[in-house]
């Protein structure tokens, strides 16, 4: 296994107005699972091109280990790849699919029937090794596909959307059974999606990237409770973090938010910090997950400072939870997300109150956070 | 040459009689002479004493016809000298590459129809009827590599010996066994179609290449009776790849097959095409075809404007695809869920890729 080495990549493609992936800086420690996510287009699938060496490095080094492989071709780059069409070779049966690559490195025999023998038994794909992939279905062609990477023991996996060709149940199934498999492996991942669930539920790190360029990289923990801008703060979380545009203020030493119905004051903490940084008195925009928007009535009766009416659009009840579209907070559509046991009707009236040790403020012009 | 053959052509495009010939002697330069109501079109080299020819009636014969025929003997002269010319290479290697490049020169001369020249010997032509596929490779200059190396990949991936034919320095013809469409088909319990079956070995056979030699671009032509159709299917194949390098430019494996649409639109002049985008697009604004729109049309599209299927396909919520669609709508004016909308968008949308 390998650490993985991004210094000051770029990828410019002729014609382009802007670089593709611009200043990528990253080390990957021995052994990590670490997820790049973002939009599409964002430039993540490209930068994984460019490890596995199917994209030329316009500019910058790429580390593999203490090896600098940016003229390495993808074959001695000791990399494997499992992609989003894991085609499978359909005129060879599973076993020759697992043994493939091995063959052609020239591996001998009894070896190659180790290594398939061991990766069909991890995947638990054992007794399907004389099908051909057409017998079989999607999630146990993936985990072929997987087989495929395993049974080489290289010293870097990359996947690209691995599972977005699975429906929604299997990839669940999935999404755990890959975890599960790098831990066992002890082997470094770098694995691409769109899908911020798999980025928060597989990554030991997260890198969020958009236009090029990486917005932030930190646990997914990290990512969730401290995102470094709006860009990061709006993408991960779902429903999505609610954004109302404001103004801070002061009066008789307490500063508060105010937007439309709203004046809400700020705990003494993120006021000093918003009055140390030069805010008071300056638009900026609040950030509130849709969990930190309560209607308990021990909350309510807690948190005074805070508290917010708002008219109920839609009810979505879960099951569990229920998600509240309410209108009257700032200017557009708060998301709350509340105890599914509270009643609450469409078209009804209520009294909520804001979390507000877990707000987050930005600048309205740079979009940085202004409360880290 | 095959004069039998060329005389059968050339009957039944024109639709009259010719007779072969020998005459003692060639009395002219030109390429055919007129005696006694008779026009001769030489075939053989007059320097050679007797000549060969094909008779017709002059009379059935137009100017323009005449100087047709002319020039399509001189072409098949001047082919038949170059096969007896054609040099021999010891090995495979060098035989195929000396095939590649005849195969080259005729395809740069737009001759699409001629037969693989019998002197080629390449072994394998034993397969008649095999799977033909063009590699058009993109590796940086860190990928390069060798004949045998690609050869050694492709026959391991066929699991059988194949012909490998080096076209240009990034272009290879591939020429497999039909039998891997068979073995390819086993176990399944519906019969997929030629189709299916060869893209889903193309589309294996990318993954594969592109994991040990770099990224490439993949067509094929199907089954092909390789010596009498090779030259043919070959430009079909480049004419694929440059389809799909334009209008689907994110995509590897292009085949002519599911290119029919691109190609129409491929033989509009620029100013037409601009003018189909602008009148299509005129309520629309700059910002309506952003990053999410264009993904979105395409999904709709690629997943038969099924709402669930696209909805589950891109991991959103059917109202979110549904509101997207509208939003569409209102700025454009053209709804994707009725069919001749959706059929203009898609249009529309191959188009904005090539003129963007």
């Amino acid at each position: 296994m390998a650490s993985v080495s991004l210094r000051h990549i770029y990828k410019r493609y002729p014609g382009a107005k802007e670089p593709s992936v611009s200043d990528f800086n990253l080390e990957i420690k021995d052994k990590e699972f670490i997820v790049l996510v973002g939009p599409s287009g964002c430039g993540k699938s490209t930068t994984l091109r460019m490890i596995a060496g199917l994209e030329e490095i316009s500019e910058g080094e790429l580390y593999i280990g203490d090896r600098l492989v940016n003229d390495v071709a993808p074959k001695d780059r000791d990399i494997a790849m499992v992609f989003q069409s894991y085609a499978l070779y359909p005129h060879m049966n599973v076993y020759q699919n697992m043994a493939f690559g091995l063959k052609l490195r020239k591996f001998k025999k009894d070896e190659i029937d180790r290594r398939v023998q061991e990766a069909a038994k991890i995947l638990d794909i054992a007794h399907l090794l004389d099908r051909k992939p057409k017998a079989l279905s999607g999630g146990q062609r993936q985990r072929v596909a997987l087989g495929r990477a395993i049974v080489r023991d290289p010293q870097v996996f990359l996947m690209d959307e691995p599972l977005s060709n699975l429906d929604a149940k299997l990839r669940g199934h999935m999404r755990a059974e890959i975890s599960k498999l790098a831990k066992r492996l002890e082997t470094t991942v770098i694995y691409v999606t769109h899908d911020q669930v798999e980025a928060m539920t597989m990554g030991d790190r997260i890198v969020v990237m958009n236009n090029g360029v990486i917005q932030q990289v930190d646990t997914p923990e990290q990512l969730y409770n401290h995102p470094a801008n709006l860009f990061v703060a709006g993408f991960l979380g779902s429903p999505t973090m609610n954004f109302i545009k404001g103004r801070l203020e002061e009066s008789n030493g307490v500063v508060s938010f105010k937007a439309t119905n709203i004046d809400i004051a700020l705990p003494e903490g993120r006021a000093k910090l918003v009055r140390d940084k030069g805010y008071v008195g300056k638009e900026v925009i609040l950030g509130v997950r849709p969990e930190d928007i309560h209607n308990e009535p021990i909350f309510l009766e807690a948190s005074p400072n805070s508290a917010v009416s708002a008219y109920v659009d839609v009810v979505e009840n879960l099951g569990h939870e229920i998600i509240l579209y309410l209108s009257g907070i700032g200017d557009g559509t708060t998301v709350a997300r509340v105890d599914a046991r509270n009643n609450v009707a469409d078209g009804s009236n209520i009294k909520l109150a804001i979390d507000m040790n877990k707000i987050h403020l930005f600048d309205p012009v740079t979009e940085l956070t202004i409360t880290e | 040459m095959n004069l039998e053959h060329i005389k059968q052509r050339l009957e039944q495009a024109l639709g009259i009689a010719f007779a072969i010939v020998t005459l003692d002697r060639w009395n002219a330069q030109t390429e055919s002479l007129e005696e006694q109501g008779t026009i001769y079109f030489r075939i053989s080299d007059p320097s050679e004493g007797a000549v060969e020819a094909l008779a017709v009636d002059a009379e059935l014969l137009s100017r323009s016809e005449r100087r047709l025929v002319e020039i399509v003997l001189e072409l098949e002269r001047r082919n038949a000298q170059q096969h007896k010319q054609w040099p021999q290479a010891a090995d495979e290697e060098g035989r195929a590459r000396e095939l590649g490049r005849w195969m080259a020169d005729r395809l740069e001369e737009g001759d699409t129809q001629s037969p693989l020249p019998d002197h080629s010997a390449l072994r394998a032509f034993q397969y008649n009827t095999c799977l033909t596929l063009l590699l058009d490779t993109e590796f940086g200059d860190s990928n390069r590599f060798s004949y045998k190396e690609l050869k050694r990949l492709i026959d391991t991936y066929f699991e059988s010996d194949n012909v490998l034919i080096p076209l240009s320095e990034r272009e290879w013809i591939v020429l497999a066994s039909s039998t891997v469409l068979e073995a390819a088909n086993e176990d399944g319990e519906l019969g997929e179609s030629t189709e299916e079956l060869v893209e889903s070995i193309a589309l294996a056979l990318h993954e594969m290449i592109i994991e040990w030699l770099g990224e490439c671009r993949i067509s094929s032509s199907g089954l092909v009776h390789a010596p009498s159709n090779l030259l043919s299917a070959v430009h079909n194949m480049r004419g694929a790849v440059r389809l799909g390098r334009l209008f689907h430019s994110e995509e590897y494996v292009h085949l002519p097959w599911k290119l029919h649409l691109e190609r129409l639109l491929y033989t509009m002049d620029d100013r037409e095409k601009k003018k189909f985008l602008e009148q299509l697009m005129k309520n629309a604004e700059h910002t309506t075809l952003d990053a999410e729109m264009l993904t979105t049309l395409h999904a709709f599209f690629n997943n038969d404007c099924n709402i669930s299927e696209t909805s589950k396909a891109l991991y959103i919520h059917r109202n979110t695809l549904l509101y997207r669609l509208d939003k569409f709508k209102q700025a454009t004016g053209m709804d994707v869920r009725n069919f001749h909308d959706a059929v203009l968008v898609h249009m529309a949308l191959l188009l904005y890729k090539v003129t963007k």
